[in-house]
């Protein structure tokens, strides 16, 4: 997959955070359009909703539960270390997930658009980018995200309808992830 | 060399190489440099420190310290302030931080479209209280009444200002409550018979016993604090006998272990209750001062009792019934605690007040270190401040007689012209099948899992489909909530404010909210404030729950002085401190022999239990014939506290799948193999599970534990469990127990 045909960022953060068809469907098709597939015909965005909460959300246990420190750990818990990471890498960017605490802050979501705005911040930066900031973007998709994403996006393969919306999503998903990898390989420490 | 460099300690030498840097000056490949800075040393300064108590049905209601930083839970350990707790926790206990951060906790509202379909949206709260009250709003408008409205609740969260559930009914209405115990009643009813209440000793005194009889309890699984107690006092000396129909780890500490027939307990007392009194080994000060029927109950014992016939029902030798009974009489102090297991039968009550005749007639009532231990509700003094709501203004409700709605109820004795419809919690799927005018349409569930709990869990589920909404109020996906329209997500302990005691020690704990409620979570009682803020939006004046509440205040509301007196505090909040402990004038249960019984003394004749249709004496009642191959038993497990616990991943990684546990020479008559799969059936259904063969049952029976459950696995002993009640129960409880091991099945290898 090319850079031009790159899932937006903005659309794949919107789909991890949709709680509803509507949401699910708008970011869905932003994805397929920005890599050039397309949306299953007769697509059922009730029946998606369905298959989100089913893998994501709850209420029954979920087999792809869409938090870092659930895949990163030795144990399958939320809010262990790979969530402090991503709380210390927003904070380092001045931000924060609202409540902190409330929403385990590394939420595939709120991950998705720290990237945006590392990716931001680097792409506005005249002349040669800050080295600090691209290495904390290096880390974050080599070490934080690599540690996670993978397993995550094979869990979701295997419960995922074949040929539906999530598995179209995911395979999005893994192709931004290659590039992002790829792209950020060389500052990463060998 | 200098003095002082000769003089390093360990700790300088390591701090003195960093500094100057030595380990760049070395050859190093592998090593890489690091700083000896306190990363591995503990320091409580580093967290904030909450007090928690733990508010699961348990007899050890443990007093907890949770240690948090920058807001997340980071592990959790038993309080140093409680010499019951004594700093340790269990094994669910420590698994908290695995509930609270478990990623299959229930996040959201949701609502389900079709039940069991599996096919769950979210909700907000204001849509999920907007369904909920439009329907309780219909109900109301086409049946005249509330009626058609239930909740059952029962001991899954013993917080007390989870008592709002309770009182967000009341503020609704009139409505359906299921009520009674399927845990304890029979015991409960038979100890009020004896002795006026339901009263133990302060555990910690079972050190000084001289002779502990742990009688169809496991506290080895179910109360491993208070096994402390149980083995000093057999360090100094004591003898403890274990009477279980498995053998279990609590069993494998014991000097004697007996296996009795189930449900032979009553006579095998009486045995005992015969032979003391052939012996004249009776305290005759105790009978004859404090005890009213005795002699009756001696000539019953006479003419009805030998210890062959007990021997012959209970399949323990006369001889060593003789020798134990013996060695109880003559032991000062002598102790039996009771477990609630042993009354889960159709004579469960009788067995329970022939134990407590034995206890008694040995003069071992009142007495530290002796008594005949079951529970006690003495710390419960609260305000039930959450539970005591008015009905609005013009409620039409259920017209009849009315009793307790549960052992934990203590608002009897207001009359009012209505009152609520009450079904058995025992039997609740014939309870909604059978509701009339009005049916019932709309169940509210919370603090219980009725799927995993309740019996005949085929008929449950016929039951449930006749109601037209279903709310379930959860931590995690249960049965019950696949069964569910909508569910609402609940705080766990670290989130929310309140108060808890034991039924068994007592101590009193605060529970601190110690993190933020994760995802959209609120407690029972911020529940039951949203649902009457849209209620008063939809109907003005339709619920009388207050709206806006902090639930700090709330759990302030709960305190009164006599709590206070009690324990000996100013204030609830000399409990961030730690737990403190009742201020008892003695660690003995009618120490001052005034009895709580009409006669005021012990009643070996108990003129009130004659009443309620019962025997006046403790007599043998004979339990529930068999109507199938093997008995059935369904005990609690290690690994959960009833459906609790059991689906975290740390008691996966130890109890990865249920199994049936059977003898091998049943076995091999069946041509079963260990590990094989079988089928276990009876007349209320059947299911599939892995066999294991053990000597540690009895033969003809069949045992397998109370609950498992997870992703994958469908295993559910209430498909083979039907809902008969025990003796007694409905005197204190509102309905009688259930015979959960008076059950009866058969097995077949598939």
């Amino acid at each position: 997959m090319s850079e031009q045909c790159m899932p937006s960022i903005e659309a794949l953060r919107d789909f991890f955070a949709a709680t509803d068809a509507g949401d699910l469907e708008d970011a869905a098709v932003r994805i397929a359009e920005s890599v050039g597939v397309e949306i299953p015909p007769h697509t059922d965005w009730t029946t998606v909703e369905y298959e989100f909460n089913r893998l994501f959300v709850g209420p029954a246990a979920v087999p792809a539960p869409p938090f870092a420190s659930a895949w990163s750990e030795s144990d399958r818990a939320l809010m262990g270390r790979a969530t402090s990471e991503a709380r210390q890498t927003y904070h380092r960017l001045g931000l924060a997930v609202p409540g902190e605490g409330v929403i385990p802050d590394d939420h595939l979501a709120y991950e998705l658009e720290a990237l945006l705005v590392l990716k931001s911040v680097l792409a506005t930066e005249a002349g040669a980018p800050d080295a600090e900031t691209a290495a904390l973007h290096a880390w974050f998709v080599g070490e934080h995200l690599e540690r996670w994403l993978p397993p995550f996006m094979q869990a979701v393969r295997e419960q995922a309808t074949e040929g539906g919306v999530v598995a179209l999503v995911t395979e999005a998903l893994a192709a931004w992830f290659d590039n992002e990898r790829n792209s950020t390989a060389a500052l990463r420490p060998a | 060399m200098s003095h002082t460099s000769s003089s390093l300690s360990r700790r300088q030498f390591l701090k003195g190489l960093s500094v100057a840097g030595a380990a760049s000056l070395l050859p190093l490949r592998l090593l890489m440099p690091y700083s000896a800075q306190a990363a591995t040393a503990f320091s409580e300064k580093d967290f904030q420190i909450f007090r928690n108590a733990c508010p699961r049905n348990c007899y050890d209601t443990c007093s907890i310290k949770t240690y948090v930083k920058d807001g997340i839970v980071q592990f959790i350990e038993g309080a140093q302030e409680s010499t019951f707790t004594a700093g340790g926790l269990c094994v669910k206990g420590y698994a908290y931080p695995r509930r609270v951060y478990s990623p299959d906790r229930i996040k959201y509202p949701m609502v389900q479209d079709g039940r069991r379909s599996g096919n769950w949206r979210r909700v907000s709260w204001d849509e999920a209280m907007d369904r909920i009250s439009r329907k309780i709003l219909e109900l109301k408008e086409q049946d005249g009444n509330l009626l058609g409205l239930g909740l059952t609740k029962y001991s899954g969260n013993f917080g007390i200002t989870n008592y709002g559930v309770e009182g967000m009914m009341s503020s609704l209405g009139y409505t359906t409550r299921f009520v009674g115990t399927p845990c304890w009643p029979a015991g409960i009813d038979a100890q009020n018979y004896d002795m006026g209440d339901m009263w133990c000793n302060d555990p910690e005194d079972m050190v000084k016993s001289r002779y502990v009889i742990i009688w169809g309890a496991n506290p080895a699984w179910c109360s491993v604090h208070t096994m402390k107690y149980i083995m000093e006092a057999k360090r100094r000396g004591a003898k403890v006998v274990v009477i279980d129909p498995v053998f279990t780890q609590t069993a494998a500490k014991a000097d004697v272990f007996w296996q009795p027939e189930a449900s032979s307990d009553g006579a095998l007392a009486l045995g005992m209750a015969r032979h003391i009194l052939d012996l004249g080994m009776v305290d005759q000060d105790f009978v004859n001062a404090n005890a009213l029927g005795f002699e009756e109950f001696a000539a019953y014992l006479r003419e009805n009792v030998t210890v062959e016939w007990a021997a012959g029902l209970s399949g323990i030798p006369a001889e060593q019934i003789r020798e134990v009974a013996e060695e109880f009489a003559t032991a000062d102090p002598a102790t039996i605690w009771i477990g609630y297991g042993m009354q889960r039968h159709t004579n469960g009550g009788a067995s329970v007040r022939s134990v407590d005749a034995l206890v008694a007639m040995t003069g071992n009532v009142g007495k530290e270190g002796g008594g005949a231990r079951y529970g006690h509700l003495r710390t419960w003094g609260f305000n039930y401040h959450a539970l005591i709501q008015k009905q609005p203004e013009g409620s039409v409700g259920f017209i009849g007689a009315t009793g307790p709605k549960g052992e934990f109820d203590f608002t009897k004795g207001e009359a009012a012209s209505y009152s609520d419809r009450t079904f058995n919690i025992n039997k609740t799927a014939q309870g909604i099948l059978d509701a009339k005018d009005p049916a019932l349409r709309m169940l509210w569930v919370s603090c219980k899992n009725p799927f995993a709990q309740d019996f005949d869990r085929p008929k449950l589920e016929k039951a449930f489909d006749t109601l037209e909404m279903v709310v379930s109020v959860e931590q995690f996906f249960t049965e019950t909530v696949a069964n569910s329209d909508i569910v609402l997500p609940v705080t766990t302990l670290f989130e929310e404010w309140t108060v808890n005691v034991s039924y068994w020690h007592y101590w009193l704990g605060i529970n601190e909210q110690a993190i933020k409620p994760m995802y959209e979570t609120k407690s029972n009682i911020e529940i039951a404030a949203e649902l009457s803020k849209k209620m008063n939006e939809l109907a003005p004046g339709s619920c009388t729950f207050p709206q806006d509440i902090d639930t700090k205040d709330w759990l302030e509301k709960e305190f009164n002085q006599g709590i206070y007196d009690y324990f000996g505090i100013k204030h609830w909040t000399d409990l961030k401190n730690g737990p403190v402990k009742a201020k008892l004038a003695s660690t003995a249960a009618w120490h001052d022999m005034t009895f709580g019984t009409p006669s005021g003394k012990y009643e070996f004749r108990s003129d009130l239990c004659a009443e309620h249709g019962h025997e006046a004496l403790p007599k043998y009642k004979e339990g529930r014939k068999p109507y199938d191959e093997f008995r059935l038993l369904t005990p609690h497990t290690q690994f959960g506290l009833h459906s609790q616990f059991v689906n975290l991943d740390w008691m996966h990684e130890y109890n990865k799948e249920p199994f049936l546990y059977m003898h091998p020479d049943d076995a091999r008559e069946k041509n079963i193999r260990d590990l094989d799969m079988v089928r276990v059936f009876n007349k209320v259904g059947e299911l599939r599970v892995k066999v294991k063969l053990t000597r540690n049952v009895a033969p003809k029976s069949l045992v397998m534990y109370e609950a498992w459950f997870g992703r994958g696995n469908d295993f559910n002993v209430q498909n083979l469990v039907d809902d008969e009640a025990a003796d007694m129960g409905a005197y204190k409880t509102g309905a009688p127990g259930v015979a959960i091991h008076g059950q009866f099945a058969n097995v077949e290898r598939v």
